[in-house]
């Protein structure tokens, strides 16, 4: 019998770098190295505040970094942090993507979304052609274009302020006219990505969603990110097709 | 070979998921169902709804976890949807409610009966909202006999009442429940503590303080289940830190008929009802016992 001893408690680490990218987006790195898969997710603790879960968008040798939307008290009382203070994280948490090789592959990323397909991204482009599509409300939305090559890029946004002024998922459907993906990742609002996931299952194509929901605990005791009889922190974030087809619920949470 | 009865009812194992882990969608249960549990208990239910604390709730450090919650929930509508639900599975279901007041628990007993859940276990000893409630219920026999009393003339399906370690003689309080009609006995709810962070001296848990539970608090659950054993004859849910069969066996032999597993969902996630299930079958097997009565309070001579 092995029972894995296991910690789970806020490391708590310094800021060793602050970007705003506008007045609603921000990303902060944090001094320390951490092993992550792409489309995990760590829970990030601002002390006497809250304690919530983000994407990792960057991992180098002593620092990783997480960007966060303004929404609540938590991520407004983000953009009052300096270098040098101290966060605490705990993670890395759930199933990640599962990187393919070798293959065509098209990434569809929505608004923040972006956030957990960044680390994805930078595997993928090593050894397959990637296409990304990448949408968002308006141009201060594509936070993390800068760092995508644009080669593989489609963008598009829904007031048509840079890019296409259209969906991804119209994007998607063009660009299904006239090439073909061995495998689709997406993130983003969960009506989108459900419209990808049937756009995919329409074409055979393989996918992979990162689900959202309000998370407690990030490792499966609380239960309060349960999605029909699955947790989205254990058994997720990230579900394949065949798992999204069983969950119901899938498509109609606003959370994001 | 593991199933039993309790009060009446049938349980394929004694092995009965503990409130307040996963306790909050009934879809969730039927997954537990098939991974082996043998009955649950719900998350518990105020009349109200209510938002809970703040993240971090929960934690596990070096030496134990920590929690609180806060009693977060939504409310009894909510609570009898879930039981109701939960009904259609195979597995006895166990509604834990809690309330402010003693009269607040009694109404709760009334209104969680309609979902006709197979008990209701009160919740009378959380450690985690001692602020909002003050001392919680089950610190002196009085207090702990009026709730009881409270839950039991306002429903006819029978009452477990959950106590705290966080008391100096639990046996008073296990007596006190007993004669105040309680039918069984949950025991022992979490060990009051915390953790400060000390980079930024600021403790962990947004409450401050939390209940202990996870493995270390499983010689302290074993002791009170004991005591309580040599105190009262109705039975006793034995809860607090079992992560193994041979912890259940040894949790069965203390004098429990029943093993609440909580944390033990943390350490070895939700396959542990099956795990410990087959642990004590090889553990009975080998050592040429055929029913788990035989197990429960063996080590009292």
């Amino acid at each position: 019998m092995t029972i894995i001893q296991r910690t789970d408690i806020p490391k708590t680490v310094q800021i060793v770098d602050i970007i705003k990218h506008n007045n609603d987006v921000i990303t902060i790195s944090l001094g320390g190295s951490l092993n992550i898969l792409p489309g995990q997710f760590i829970f990030v603790w601002l002390p006497n505040i809250e304690e919530k879960p983000f994407a990792v968008v960057n991992v180098e040798k002593h620092l990783f970094s997480f960007t966060a939307v303004k929404r609540g008290v938590f991520t407004s009382a983000l953009f009052n942090l300096k270098k040098g203070m101290w966060l605490g994280y705990r993670g890395p948490y759930g199933k990640g993507f599962t990187p393919v090789k070798n293959k065509n592959v098209c990434i569809i990323a929505g608004g923040i979304g972006m956030a957990a397909l960044c680390l994805l991204y930078n595997q993928l482009i090593k050894d397959n052609n990637v296409k990304l599509i990448y949408g968002a409300k308006n141009k201060e939305g594509l936070v993390f274009k800068q760092n995508i090559c644009n080669d593989h890029l489609c963008l598009c946004t829904d007031d048509g302020s840079e890019g296409r002024k259209a969906f991804t998922t119209q994007l998607f459907e063009e660009i299904l006219l006239k090439e073909k993906f061995d495998f689709v990742y997406t993130c983003g609002p969960e009506i989108m990505m459900k419209q990808v996931a049937d756009l995919c299952a329409k074409h055979n194509i393989p996918c992979e969603a990162s689900l959202e929901r309000m998370m407690s605990c990030g490792f499966g005791v609380c239960g309060k990110c349960a999605i029909n009889n699955q947790l989205v922190c254990l058994d997720g974030p990230v579900f394949n097709a065949q798992q999204l087809t069983q969950l119901k619920e899938f498509g109609t949470c606003k959370c994001d | 070979m593991l199933n039993t009865t309790f009060l009446g009812t049938n349980f394929r194992n004694p092995l009965i998921l503990a409130s307040g882990i996963l306790g909050i969608n009934a879809e969730y249960f039927q997954t537990l169902e098939t991974k082996g549990v043998g009955g649950i208990t719900t998350k518990s239910f105020s009349l109200k709804e209510r938002k809970g604390h703040k993240n971090p709730v929960m934690f596990n450090d070096d030496h134990g976890f920590l929690n609180a919650v806060g009693l977060s929930n939504g409310g009894i509508g909510e609570a009898i949807k879930l039981v109701k639900d939960a009904k259609k599975l195979n597995v006895p279901i166990i509604a834990s409610i809690f309330a402010g007041t003693i009269e607040e628990f009694g109404e709760m007993a009334k209104q969680i009966s309609e979902a006709k859940p197979d008990f209701i276990e009160a919740n009378i000893s959380c450690p985690n909202v001692k602020e909002e409630f003050g001392v919680s219920f089950s610190s002196n026999p009085e207090s702990a006999s009026k709730v009881t009393s409270a839950v039991k003339n306002n429903t006819n399906i029978s009452v477990i009442i959950k106590l705290s370690p966080n008391v100096t003689d639990i046996k008073i309080i296990a007596k006190a429940v007993e004669e105040a009609g309680a039918d069984a006995i949950t025991a022992i709810n979490t060990l009051a503590g915390m953790r400060i962070n000390i980079d930024v001296k600021t403790p962990i848990l947004s409450n401050r303080f939390g209940g202990v539970s996870g493995k270390g608090i499983f010689p302290v659950a074993l002791k009170n289940v004991y005591d309580i054993y040599e105190t009262v004859d109705i039975p006793i849910i034995g809860t607090g830190g079992i992560t193994s069969g041979k912890d259940a066996i040894e949790m069965l032999m203390a004098g429990a008929s029943l093993v609440g597993v909580g944390t033990g969902v943390y350490y070895r996630g939700p396959e542990i009802f099956n795990k410990i299930a087959k642990e004590m079958e090889e553990w009975m097997i080998l050592n040429g016992y055929t029913n788990i009565k035989q197990v429960i309070g063996a080590a009292h001579k």
